[in-house]
């Protein structure tokens, strides 16, 4: 089980829960761009998910983010920590939810936040639930 | 030296036979052409009416803050009239693909021109006259703000030459 304060290894495999429909297309198996693109706060919440099975990630959807927002998830588009970190942004882990963290670091910038969502969404693997 | 020689038995149905001459001939080429644009202007504002549809649905479903289940702002009345405007700007080329709609988190909508991995261009709007946009076409990148007045940013039009011409 993974600490309060363990860091994240570049190594590792983040999961973004996506719940809006427009933010994947099913017919080319690819997530959108915005689905990476930060909240007002300027962070993009994830989960670290290596080492656990993929119906363990289903349920921790489930359980920490479908249930409280009261939304189903449609689908998760996983990426490696170091396609986030190359890109100068911070993966910072903020529990609980337990395996939490957030995506921080966005450039002020609106076009530069958007090209780097875009080349996110190009590097991640979508899965539809 | 080679001669060019007409194909008979393949035209397109775009292309008047060339064979004909007169005042006659002259006549139905340019009402056959007249036909063609009409068919070409009606299939393309077909594929804009699609579009505008797929806009009323994300505005109709992202008037309220959290659509996107974390802590999206809502999509306001003026992002949506300003990307309807910006739809309607685009270049009506059999090229260019009509876009995908797609809401932004922090209240702007998004157009999407996905072809392919690193082949894309993206534009939003969030009704400030103002298109933010970025690109990627294979290793190199590109992205910026363009101010958005009657005509649609030169910018915008190379950009999605440069992807699909």
């Amino acid at each position: 089980m993974l600490s309060k304060l363990t860091q994240v290894d570049p190594s590792e495999t983040l999961s973004r829960f996506i719940l809006q429909t427009n933010w994947f297309s099913t017919s080319e198996n690819r997530v959108k761009y915005p689905a990476f693109l930060p909240n007002k706060n300027g962070e993009t919440s994830v989960f670290r998910i290596s080492g656990i099975s993929h119906k363990e990630v289903w349920d921790i959807g489930d359980r920490e983010v479908a249930k409280i927002r009261s939304k189903p998830i449609l689908g998760r588009a996983d990426i490696s920590a170091s396609n986030v970190m190359v890109k100068d942004l911070k993966v910072l882990p903020t529990e609980p939810p337990i395996r939490h963290a957030n995506i921080t670091g966005w450039p002020e910038e609106k076009s530069k936040q958007k090209l780097i969502a875009l080349e996110l969404a190009a590097e991640a693997l979508f899965h539809k639930k | 030296m080679s001669t060019a020689i007409p194909c008979t038995d393949c035209n397109s149905i775009s292309n008047f036979p060339s064979i004909g001459v007169g005042t006659d001939s002259e006549g139905l080429k340019k009402y056959y052409a007249k036909i063609i644009s009409e068919f070409r202007k009606a299939e393309t504002l077909g594929r804009i009416d699609e579009v505008l549809q797929s806009l009323d649905e994300v505005f109709q479903e992202c008037s309220e803050g959290g659509w996107d289940g974390y802590d999206a702002l809502p999509i306001t009345e003026d992002a949506y009239l300003e990307t309807e405007r910006l739809i309607k700007s685009l270049p009506l080329s059999s090229f260019i693909p009509m876009p995908e709609i797609t809401p932004e988190p922090d209240g702007g909508i998004g157009l999407e021109w996905p072809k392919g991995k690193r082949l894309v261009f993206a534009i939003s709007v969030k009704g400030k006259n103002e298109i933010v946009y970025a690109g990627l076409f294979g290793m190199n990148k590109t992205h910026g703000i363009e101010y958005f007045g009657d005509t649609l940013p030169s910018v915008i039009i190379e950009n999605l030459r440069r992807l699909y011409l």
